[in-house]
């Protein structure tokens, strides 16, 4: 069959024949649409990812702090109590006013701890209520103790007098039952001095943002590529772009140390801007790599007549890193201040443009751009701060901090900018 | 003018300019080649759409060791072959009859006969799924019977004798028309 080898040359002769006329502009639609499909799914991917990742890490802190504050009170006071059967689920003790805990189960009085019990501030505060009326007749109380829950590593027997502070007819030996931590909140609850709830000094929070507003963009010119600018650019192009509505939702997570906090999270960011071109194209420039060094008019049966409206929106995923800093103007309100800066990557963008030296629309998509951006931002607003959940609602103003076109094809530099109202909700994922 | 190493740069960056001009400067060395592996033209499409994403989301595996052609072509194959594995494009049982082949080639012909390159493609399309794909990689994707072998998981010797049928074969086609 050798002599049939010629059939190869013959194949390579004719594979050499591009099939140009079969390949239309359709073919690359449907595989653009596929390419933007993908990046959807993978967007959706790390924002799902994300999101779990946060939520895992959240509520597990939140069950390891809610783990310590459930550590039973026996089992973490050995060292200071006799040694006593913990199996036993309820224990009588009796507890003399102004007695070390130590000697307690050598008294006549019952003190019952029930291990299976919850402890609340409400219950610690029905239980003083209740010695209340005993300490009346400075007599050894009968206590009915439900189980105290104290971390291990914060328990200590305070001095039985000395609480530092007026605690009212509160038994120092209840007192002595109570997580240093919460001392404070009970004698408030108990002497009804203040109404609020305490504010934790250290807490994750974990929310949603969603900001509508407006759009625009600061424009320079290049110092190579300006001399690229048709001398009618201004007048027929940059003129007629203006402002338009744009928005950012994602989510956010602040990490918050006494007044000071630490903002971040992954936003999507849409910025825009409005076109109204209405202008006829009545010259052509001669140009070279870096200047137009003459104009020619055209016949006027090729004037070109451009009528476009609308708007071309870029969409960015933003990363912002912000530090802030909270004033608490009243039990319930703050004022919150960050500043910082954000990653933001361009994902995608739509619309047109007239070109600066010929005036003719391009399609965003045919232009550079950058892909990685670094913008600046600042917001400042009032927040209503419950124990377990905040909303604030705050003016925000954020800025390109460098050229969106790519500088080097472009002799327009444009850093987009936008300001609205930020709408914040978030909660407390879990107190340290 | 872009040269293909800043255009794959920007390719690998995510740039959707970038990716159509990559597109314009080879969908028709790339539909040449759709159109060898395949049956018709709505396949060779197909193809060559699948083609060009698989490039796009790959495209950061190209290391540069050869020509971008090049890459993209093995790309295109893969697909094919992939396709052909899975039954998409439809095999068609060619009945294969050495006698009445063999009384096709004329021995005493020195030179070999010129075709026509649509002439020769269109011979090319009849030819069935399996020797098709031997000869296109052997002849013109310039691919060793052990690469092939590989690809179409069959052995060398396979790919040796469906090369050889299918020169017989397309020689057929090419003669009777």
């Amino acid at each position: 069959m050798d002599n049939l080898q010629h059939i190869d040359d013959l194949l390579r002769q004719a594979s050499q024949v591009p099939a140009n006329a079969l390949v239309t502009a359709s073919d690359w639609t449907i595989v653009d649409k596929r390419l933007k499909r993908r990046k959807n799914r993978i967007y959706a991917m790390w924002f799902f990812l994300a999101l779990v990742s946060v939520s895992s890490l959240g509520v597990f802190f939140y069950i390891d702090s809610q783990e310590i504050y459930n550590t039973p009170i026996l089992a973490k006071t050995t060292e200071s109590l006799p040694k006593q059967d913990t199996h036993k689920t309820t224990q009588n003790f009796q507890v003399p006013n102004n007695a070390d805990l130590s000697h307690s189960h050598e008294s006549t009085n019952e003190l019952t701890i029930r291990q299976s019990d919850y402890t609340t501030e409400e219950q610690i505060s029905a239980e003083i209520t209740m010695t209340d009326t005993h300490d009346a007749t400075r007599t050894p109380s009968i206590i009915t103790q439900p189980a105290l829950y104290i971390p291990a590593e914060t328990i200590t027997l305070l001095p039985t007098r000395n609480t530092g502070s007026y605690v009212g007819d509160i038994s120092p030996n209840t007192l002595q039952l109570i997580p240093p931590t919460r001392i404070a909140s009970v004698i408030a609850n108990h002497t009804n001095t203040s109404e609020s709830t305490p504010k934790p000094e250290r807490h994750w929070e974990l929310g949603v943002s969603f900001t509508p507003g407006l759009s625009n963009k600061i424009t320079s010119e290049s110092r190579t590529l300006n001399g690229l600018i048709n001398r009618s650019y201004y007048d027929k192009i940059a003129n007629s772009e203006t402002t338009a509505f744009s928005n950012t939702f994602g989510f956010n997570i602040q990490y918050h140390a006494k007044e000071w906090f630490i903002s971040s999270g992954l936003f999507i960011t849409k910025r825009r801007e409005q076109l109204d071109y209405k202008y006829t194209i009545t010259e052509g420039p001669l140009y070279d790599a870096t200047t137009i060094y003459s104009y020619v008019p055209l016949d006027p049966i090729a004037y070109e007549s451009i009528v476009y409206s609308g708007s071309n929106s870029y969409h960015f995923i933003e990363i912002p890193l912000n530090i802030g800093h909270k004033t608490t103007i009243s039990p319930n309100f703050e004022l919150r201040t960050q500043l910082g800066a954000s990653y933001m990557a361009l994902r995608n963008r739509e619309g047109k443009k007239g070109n600066f030296t010929t005036l003719e629309l391009e399609d965003l998509q045919d232009l550079q751009f950058a892909q990685h951006n670094i913008a600046a931002n600042v917001k400042t607003g009032l927040y209503l701060n419950k124990s377990r959940f905040i909303v604030g609602v705050e003016p925000t103003f954020g800025i390109n901090l460098n050229s969106l076109r790519s500088v080097e094809t472009s002799a327009i530099k444009t850093k987009p900018y936008g300001y609205g109202l930020n709408i914040t909700s978030a909660i407390k994922l879990f107190k340290l | 003018m872009i040269s293909d190493q800043e255009l794959i740069q920007r390719c690998k960056d995510n740039d959707q300019s970038a990716q159509k001009m990559l597109f314009e400067k080879y969908a028709d060395r790339m539909m040449a080649v759709c159109m060898r592996y395949c049956k018709n033209q709505d396949d060779a499409k197909d193809l060559l759409q699948d083609g060009f994403y698989k490039v796009f989301v790959n495209i950061k595996k190209f290391k540069g060791n050869s020509t971008i052609s090049t890459w993209m072509t093995r790309v295109f194959i893969n697909i094919a072959i992939n396709k052909q594995r899975l039954g998409r494009n439809k095999y068609d049982h060619y009945q294969f009859d050495p006698a009445k082949e063999k009384a096709t080639v004329d021995p005493y012909q020195e030179e070999p006969q010129a075709f026509a390159p649509a002439k020769v493609l269109a011979a090319l399309n009849q030819l069935p799924d399996i020797y098709k794909a031997v000869i296109n990689m052997y002849a013109v994707d310039s691919m060793s019977h052990k690469e092939i072998a590989k690809k179409l998981g069959i052995s060398v010797g396979s790919s040796k004798s469906r090369l050889s049928r299918g020169r017989v074969i397309l020689n057929t086609l090419l003669q009777r028309k």
